[in-house]
């Protein structure tokens, strides 16, 4: 009858055993398991033996040893304590940079140069996001990329461990990538923003715990605005003849993440 | 993810590290003590967890490190064979037949591979989607996806001879891991 698009591998079969698949796809699987009986066979052997799997193998009904309990929640204990670390450095990093500051820099970055009273030297991010800025020009011009314009900061935040900002309503995303830095995945959105023209936002997880205001550089045509809040890293890339507009927009969106 | 409602509800996790442990370790006492050592070893490594990350993929990485880079030599070995043995026996009892089958099935289960259990177990049992799996595990997909395909086969190969008169004994000792 129909045939589907694509043919059908192994993989949908292991897919659709493991209930993995869409439903549009699963009825491919099953309309091309009605013309091929002995694959059918196997499949069903599989969901038999995947199910009796499940009650072969059952959680065991012993209460757990108590070392292992206590265990679990000195762990529970300490990731919760992390966590309200990490939120509590986000909201309140620059406020309490005088108090705790001097102590954590110290202590988390001794080899970190930069600091937020003078910066001589931009950090290392600063250059990735100056390539993924030209990069995303790139990409711009090219027809076989699709653009994601889903700016979902819920989600991209959740999946990166990056705070990221809300973006004023005027501007327009025309493109959002995942991309991969030497610390861990960042994220690379491609703007226009009305008189300052197309600019491109890049945020990473920096494995330097560091407080830096908005920073302006100039680097031949571009101008790039950086700053740091503890662990999360940002730059504004954009022409260097709108440097004055990304600037005050670089401080609007530093400002929107305390 | 449903981590976020409970972000770091770590003693829902013992109830599947504890059933993960016991298809890697094949013995209950091995296993309960896996799990312990998997507990303390995260507590250390606890700086590596981030935002975002689930936590169950995370442990059940922890845990199987633990297995394969301390456990499946030497300690473990040894005294394996005698609790696939005691770990084949049923738990409960439901009915009869319907627990010889149980019965056939965890032990064609215990007698894969480790890599090819360990795959089967966090795909069919703990119900992870591929790339979960292949992340806790540490390996590409493909990687995962023919040990899954293996451990399937396997298990069918079992059910064509096993479904006959006194239970087989299909016991796989020694060179039962494939290469890499």
């Amino acid at each position: 009858m129909n045939q589907p698009d694509e043919p059908i591998s192994e993989f949908d079969l292991h897919a659709y055993v493991d209930d993995q698949l869409d439903p549009a796809r699963r009825i491919e699987v099953e309309d091309f398991l009605a013309r091929h009986p002995a694959r059918a066979a196997e499949v069903m052997a599989d969901l038999r033996s995947r199910d009796a799997l499940r009650l072969a193998m059952p959680a065991p009904a012993s209460p757990a040893p108590e070392l292992t309990v206590a265990a679990g929640r000195r762990l529970a204990r300490a990731l919760a304590g992390q966590r309200l670390f990490a939120r509590f450095r986000r909201v309140a990093a620059v406020a309490a940079f005088l108090a705790i500051g001097w102590f954590a820099h110290a202590e988390l970055a001794p080899l970190g140069v930069g600091n937020s009273i003078a910066s001589p030297k931009p950090p290392a991010f600063v250059d990735d996001a100056l390539m993924s800025h030209r990069t995303a020009q790139l990409r711009a011009g090219l027809h076989s990329f699709h653009a994601v314009v889903d700016y979902d900061r819920e989600e991209l935040g959740t999946a990166t461990g990056i705070a990221l900002p809300d973006l004023p309503r005027d501007w327009t995303i025309r493109d959002v990538q995942l991309v991969p830095a030497s610390s861990g995945p960042s994220v690379e959105v491609e703007l226009a923003a009305g008189r300052a023209g197309s600019m491109s936002l890049y945020a990473v997880r920096s494995d330097a715990f560091r407080v830096i205001n908005p920073t302006p550089l100039r680097k031949g045509d571009e101008a790039v605005v950086y700053w740091q809040m503890g662990e999360h890293a940002y730059a504004l890339t954009g022409g260097s003849t709108a440097a004055e507009t990304i600037a005050q927009a670089a401080e609007q969106l530093a400002a929107s993440l305390h | 993810m449903t981590n976020r409602a409970a972000p770091f509800d770590v003693l829902a996790q013992i109830g599947p590290l504890r059933r993960y442990a016991r298809s890697l370790a094949r013995s209950e006492a091995d296993a309960e003590d896996l799990v312990q050592d998997a507990l303390l070893r995260a507590y250390e490594k606890r700086g590596t967890f981030h935002a975002g990350q689930n936590l169950k993929v995370w442990l059940m990485s922890i845990l199987h490190n633990l297995f394969v880079s301390q456990w499946r030599r030497g300690k473990v070995e040894a005294s394996r064979l005698a609790h696939v043995q005691a770990m084949a026996e049923p738990a409960a009892a439901p009915a009869q037949d319907h627990a010889v089958r149980l019965s056939q099935i965890r032990e064609a289960f215990l007698a894969l591979s480790d890599e090819q259990r360990a795959a089967l177990h966090l795909v069919a049992i703990e119900g992870l989607s591929y790339q979960e799996a292949a992340d806790s595990l540490g390996v590409p997909l493909g990687t995962l996806m023919s040990r899954l395909g293996r451990a399937r086969a396997a298990l069918r190969m079992m059910e064509e001879q096993g479904s006959g008169t006194a239970p087989v004994r299909l016991r796989i000792v020694g060179g039962s891991d494939e290469p890499a």
